[in-house]
């Protein structure tokens, strides 16, 4: 080894010290880092619970021999339980009547219980027979007692073993009252809980979920042909139905295409041109099987209702799909049948398939009767989370120029006695600082990069702000240079202090999880925890506890930031030594595959323009929190 | 008839008012001859005698010659209201009078009758196309002296060809026919049949002793009844039998009484126990709100507590904010509809108070009454409906109200959730207060909560007539029903994906909420034009369209898009119901004189109801899966910041 190498060998070993040193520290007094990070967000196309099939029991419309106006929850009546009656309400279902069966991973039954005296030590029970009627799995749960003359809200899950997920096989679930004790059941919901995989793209976005035709381009329809240059509702575009012809455009999907779980509903609407009184135009949604046997069909006409000669008017319509008759590879068409056969112009014909991805996540752990009762307490790092508001400060116009692609370090880089944080902001136009002027209430600019060919200043460096004998410095690692310099500023301009072999790793891909600390509401160490991953997800943490979900508040219209497509958010000092502000650079972006790091395209969207904004957190919100602790 | 029989059959007090009213007659008798009163009014003859200056209340606004108004005293009137009270009227009757003259050559014996009957809310008695009685007449409101075995009084009359004086005196009560139906434990219940508003005809009935012979029972004695069914005397005597009796006269006087409810809102608030569940809590009873007996005796309304199906839990937003003062937008409403995890979401119900008087406030000053939806906190989330229940059944009336309740849409047009209702709901109580029966397919569904499958039974004792206003479109015409949601995403790197507009048939009535006009007819099958979906009903060259889901659809709805600005962006605004045997008409205005129809329904499209019913002002939150195609879902709008305040100026009821 020679002295070079042995000379950067002895470097990296002290720099990798000082970085453990610093990785631990930061540690210690970032708890949050440790313990107070949420559960990471689902993956996009990742493994999600929905619910197959749903049935709910409120026994209002039943006549058998356990149904009881004595007791009940909602309505009027209840299931009854007692010596004379064993078996309550049950459930029979063939395995293959529930959608996807195959993946059928559980039986969750919900329930609300009512029990005169004491525990009847009863069972929900789930069985399973084969075509021939053997049972070949049985189970049974206990039904929770914890008081009596309550109705109290229980809930049961039986595991599902693939095995016995066979076309034939009939599953039946029930409560037996073993004991044959007097209590009541009501509003029974039982869901088949199936895993799916969950395709963002296939199902919650509007991309497959919502369609609109409006014949400009006619991909992805059938039977479109007649669409041409004509009386047109939007564009020049329209499909014509002329001369007796019967059939207009179609679209074909099978259930396997339309995403995980099959849509309940199938909404449509048309603009229809009839040249003629009396059309009969007929929206029309069919489920067609492998078998090419039509197991569903529904119209909806424009018969005997008001659409006259020469106008354009809409029609609507929602079909209720009963899925349980359908398999993933069926076809599920939606088209256009000119009945009538008059002469009808059709366009912007809009599809909407099922009624939205449910939203992420597991079910709440909120008791509603805690809440009721007034006796709720937040679990710590537990949803829900208070909403802490921060307020928009007026900060004048001078940094509009920076978008959120921008590099931006907050520090005292003045060194004044007052800790007032400059902003530094490199772009690649314009490389500035600024000083927020409290009594204009403005940033306002005190240094201005006047060579654009000086490459310490140059978007594609890296800057770090550091702190060392209480100067404040900031050190420049050029891209695929070997030298960093750090750099001091004097009240006028940057003066090189001192220049070292770069150390700074090469750039590893970005976190969605940025952690700023400050003293934002109290001088206690706060941490602001912004996780990108979904979401704008911004959390104010102190002590390993999150106080709450951060929002914001005196901004105009809609520029909340958090509806931005890409934000960067800055804190320091900048109105007060003991306060820390949050500067949030935000903007929208056009690149077709934006991730959140950099945009190649930013667009200024007139509802939500690009703009940068200060935020401090109100003394309100400070006294909830203290409140708090 | 002999009336000094009957007369021990009556209680202390009716004997009293007998007696004087036979004192009186006599007296007229023997004394007050008038000689010139044929001079001042028409004189009815018949070839036995004359009547002529028939006044039926002629010590009540003595000035008015033809219409007079009184309004019914709400004090202490638990038991029924009673026209005139003694408030009124120093001896709580109307006095009546009539002149006399006998035509015949010797004194006769001569028997006279007083009817008064409501004319605003009957159906009229005579049918042209059966030529009969109209089977519906026996519903209508008509009594005599309140002991309904007093059939006719007897006047001695002298041949002296003199007019003289008769003075006598009775009132008008509930229950007049004094029927068992509305007795309990051998009490006359006669709140239950309450007096109906409006105008009030009187018909004095004459007849010498031998056609007295032939005025049946059942028109003397109008707690009698004719094959199983009352038989009105308004019938009997001007298209009946009653009409071919030559020596008989009855005469209905010009003078109408306008009867008129207008209760004094700040008389504070009863509250019913029965209304809360379990041990109340009365940390907020005060002189003008709670239980005590003047409350008992006298407030017109109490806290309503809306019905809760615990069933329709909702997982709601974890926000809270003040949608018509912070200006929340719809980008809020969609950003807060993608952006939380269920495990993020409050399970609630919607709620009611907890605490009596906690949310309603009557202002005696003032004579208002203020409700609020009451602010949430974190922690204590809540969605709480609150509202006002009148405490006085009627049957049939012009309910007009003036209100100042919420807003419902903000500068943004986005809904705070509520639904502001006025609303009529059965006073309950079972078979006493049962509507009449349907006959046809089965009859009506027996409960209101039911499913569709519900069994159907001859008769129900529900009814509810609603203004329900919220933020939900029409559902007619249907070619444009249900409006087409776009599905939202969840991709926050793409506003697009999840700032999804909202459909043009929304968006082009941004700033209209929907006045929603509901009967509950129960899904009775007998009207003749019983329909379902969309169908067109027209008034006053007004047509509307009435919607019904299906055929076991227990409402029957017609919908109306208005301004919220103009209905509760104002001071105060004016919400009527008309509610009438035949139909029911809705109307909203600024000012009584400026209503306008923006529903109407009869009784060829639905089942009217005629029971005794309550009227109901609420502000409540809905679940909105109640409301197909309402553009806002109930469990992605927030829980309030502030209390949601509004206002109750009047009620009227006529």
């Amino acid at each position: 080894m020679n002295i070079q190498k042995k000379r950067i060998f002895i470097y990296f070993i002290f720099i990798s010290f000082g970085v453990l040193l610093a990785f631990l520290f930061l540690r210690k007094n970032n708890p949050a880092l440790n313990n107070a990070t949420t559960p990471p967000i689902e993956k996009k196309d990742s493994i999600i619970e929905v619910s197959l099939l749903s049935e709910f029991f409120d026994l209002e419309n039943n006549n058998e021999n356990f149904v009881s106006n004595e007791k009940a929850l909602s309505g009027k009546n209840s299931c009854r339980l007692s010596s004379s009656v064993e078996y309550g309400i049950s459930s029979n279902k063939l395995v293959e009547t529930i959608p996807s069966f195959k993946s059928l991973k559980s039986i969750s039954i919900k329930f609300h219980s009512l029990f005169e005296k004491d525990d009847p030590d009863a069972l929900y029970v789930l069985a399973i027979d084969n075509s021939k009627g053997e049972n070949v799995f049985w189970d049974g749960k206990s039904i929770p007692f914890s008081k009596t003359n309550e109705w109290q809200e229980s809930k049961i899950t039986f595991q599902v073993s693939p095995d016995f997920l066979i076309p034939g096989n009939r599953i039946t679930i029930y409560p037996w009252n073993r004991n044959k004790k007097i209590f009541y059941l009501d509003d029974i919901s039982i869901d088949f809980v199936g895993t799916e995989v969950y395709k963002e793209k296939a199902i919650s976005t509007s991309e497959n979920s919502n369609l609109l035709l409006d014949f400009e381009t006619i991909a992805g329809f059938s039977a479109a042909d007649n669409a041409k240059e004509t009386t047109a509702h939007s564009g020049k575009r329209a499909c014509e139905l002329f001369g007796g012809k019967e059939y207009g455009p179609t679209l074909n999907k099978t259930f396997l295409e339309l995403g995980a779980a099959f849509p309940k509903t199938v909404s449509m609407s048309m603009w229809i041109y009839p040249l003629s009184d009396n059309p009969n135009t007929v929206l029309v949604t069919s489920v067609v099987n492998s078998k090419n046997e039509t197991v569903f069909w529904e119209g909806k006409s424009t018969e005997n209702k008001a659409f006259s000669k020469n106008t354009w008017s809409k029609i609507n319509a929602l079909f209720k799909l009963p899925v349980e008759k359908f398999n993933p590879e069926d076809v599920l068409g939606v088209s256009v049948w000119n009945k009538g056969k008059t002469d009808v112009i059709v366009d912007d014909i809009e599809v909407v398939y099922g009624e939205g991805a449910p939203r992420r996540g597991e079910e709440s752990k909120v008791d509603p009767v805690s809440i009721y009762e007034k006796r709720f307490v937040s679990e710590k790092n537990k949803p829900p989370f208070k909403t802490i508001w921060m307020e928009k400060q007026e900060i004048g116009k001078e940094l509009t120029t920076f978008s959120s692609n921008d590099f931006f370090v907050a520090a005292n880089f003045n060194n004044d006695v007052n800790n007032i944080d400059e902003l530094l902001c490199i772009s690649k136009n314009k490389q500035a600082m600024y000083a927020y002027d409290e009594s204009l209430k403005t940033f306002k600019k005190i240094w201005e990069n006047i060579n654009p060919t000086d490459q310490l200043w140059n978007m594609e460096n890296t800057y770090l702000a550091s702190s060392n004998n209480g100067k404040t410095s900031i050190t420049i690692q050029q891209q695929n240079k070997a030298l960093n310099y750090t750099l001091i500023f004097n009240g006028e301009k940057w003066t090189r202090e001192k220049e070292q072999r770069a150390t700074l790793a090469s750039s590893s891909q970005a976190s969605p999880i940025s952690l700023y600390s400050g003293n934002f509401t109290s001088d206690k160490n706060q941490t602001l925890k912004h996780d990108k991953s979904w979401r704008f997800d911004l959390k104010l943490i102190e002590n390993d506890v999150i106080l709450g979900n951060v929002d914001f508040k005196g901004y105009q219209n809609d520029y909340n930031p958090k509806y931005y497509e890409f934000v960067k958010l800055v804190p320091g000092n900048f109105i007060s030594k003991n306060k820390t502000s949050l500067l949030v650079i935000m903007c929208n972006c056009t690149d077709p595959n934006f991730v959140g790091d950099h945009c190649k395209q930013i667009e200024d969207l007139p509802f939500l323009p690009n703009s940068v904004q200060l935020y401090n957190f109100s003394p309100q919100i400070t006294q909830i929190i203290t409140d708090k602790n | 008839m002999n009336i000094f029989h009957n007369i021990y059959n009556l209680r202390k007090s009716e004997k009293s008012v007998v007696k004087t009213a036979v004192f009186i007659a006599a007296s007229c008798v023997l004394i007050s001859c008038n000689q010139n009163s044929d001079s001042v009014s028409e004189t009815l003859t018949c070839s036995e005698f004359s009547i002529q200056n028939f006044s039926p209340i002629s010590n009540w606004q003595k000035d008015s010659l033809t219409q007079k108004t009184i309004f019914l005293d709400y004090n202490n009137a638990n038991s029924g209201f009673v026209i005139p009270s003694v408030k009124d009227v120093a001896n709580g009757l109307f006095s009546f009078e009539f002149e006399i003259k006998n035509n015949s050559p010797s004194t006769q014996n001569l028997y006279y009758k007083i009817y008064y009957q409501n004319e605003t809310y009957k159906f009229e008695e005579f049918d042209s196309l059966t030529k009969a009685e109209n089977v519906f007449a026996e519903e209508n409101f008509y009594g005599s002296w309140e002991n309904t075995s007093t059939g006719f009084k007897t006047i001695v009359v002298n041949a002296d060809n003199r007019f003289h004086k008769i003075e006598d005196a009775f009132r008008i009560v509930g229950n007049p026919r004094n029927e068992e139906r509305y007795f309990h434990e051998g009490e006359n219940n006669r709140w239950k049949r309450n007096p109906r508003m409006g105008n009030y005809s009187f018909m004095l009935v004459i007849a010498t002793e031998n056609d007295l012979k032939n005025i049946p029972a059942h028109i003397q004695n109008i707690n009698q009844k004719n094959k199983e069914h009352f038989t009105g005397p308004y019938f009997f005597y001007n298209h009946g039998e009653g009409k071919n009796l030559k020596q008989t006269i009855s005469t209905v006087s010009q003078i109408r009484l306008k009867v008129v409810a207008q209760p004094n809102l700040g008389a504070g608030v009863y509250i019913d126990d029965a209304r809360f569940n379990g041990e109340i809590d009365k940390s907020h009873f005060c002189a003008t709100c709670g239980q005590d007996s003047n409350l008992y005796k006298n407030a017109p309304v109490q806290q309503f507590i809306n019905y809760v199906d615990v069933s329709t839990k909702m997982d709601n937003i974890p926000v809270i904010a003040d949608i018509l003062k912070d200006n929340y937008s719809k980008m809020d409403y969609n950003w807060n509809r993608a952006f939380y995890t269920k495990d993020e979401l409050i399970p609630t119900i919607l709620q009611t108070s907890r605490q009596p008087c906690a949310t309603v406030f009557s202002d005696p000053k003032e004579k208002k009454i203020s409700i609020k939806n009451p602010k949430t906190e974190f922690g204590e989330w809540k969605k709480e409906s609150v509202g006002i229940i009148t405490r006085h059944g009627f049957t049939y009336g012009k309910y007009r109200v003036k209100v100042k309740l919420t807003e419902l849409l903000n500068k943004n047009n986005v809904w705070n959730g509520l639904t502001n209702a006025i609303w009529l709901i059965t006073q309950g109580g079972g078979e006493w207060n049962n509507r009449r029966n349907c006959n046809k397919d089965g009859g009506y569904m027996a409960t209101y909560w039911g499913g569709p499958n519900d069994k159907r039974v001859p008769s129900v004792d529900y009814s509810e007539i609603d203004f329900e206003i919220l933020k939900t479109p029409p559902y007619c015409p249907d070619n444009v029903f249900p409006p087409v949601f776009k599905n939202p995403g969840d991709n926050n790197k793409s506003i697009g994906s999840w700032n999804i507009p909202l459909p043009e048939e929304i968006t082009n009535n941004d700033g209209a909420i929907t006045v929603a006009c509901t009967n509950w007819d129960m899904a009775c099958h007998e009207p003749k034009n019983f329909g379902v979906g969309c169908n067109p009903i027209t008034y006053k060259n007004q047509t509307f369209e009435t919607h019904r889901w299906d055929h076991n659809y227990r409402a029957l709805t017609e919908k109306k898009e208005e301004s919220d600005d103009e209905l509760f962006g104002g001071e105060y605004f004016y919400f009527e119901i008309d509610w009438r045997p035949t139909e029911i008409i809705w109307r909203i205005g600024a000012e009584p004189n400026k209503m306008r129809v923006v529903g109407y329904m009869n009784d060829k499209v639905t089942s009217i109801p005629n029971n005794q019913m309550l009227l109901i002002i609420t502000q409540e939150y809905h679940n909105t899966k109640w409301w197909p195609g309402a553009p806002y879902s109930q469990d992605n709008l927030p829980f309030p910041l502030n209390d949601i305040p509004g206002e109750i100026y009047d009620l009227t009821i006529e």
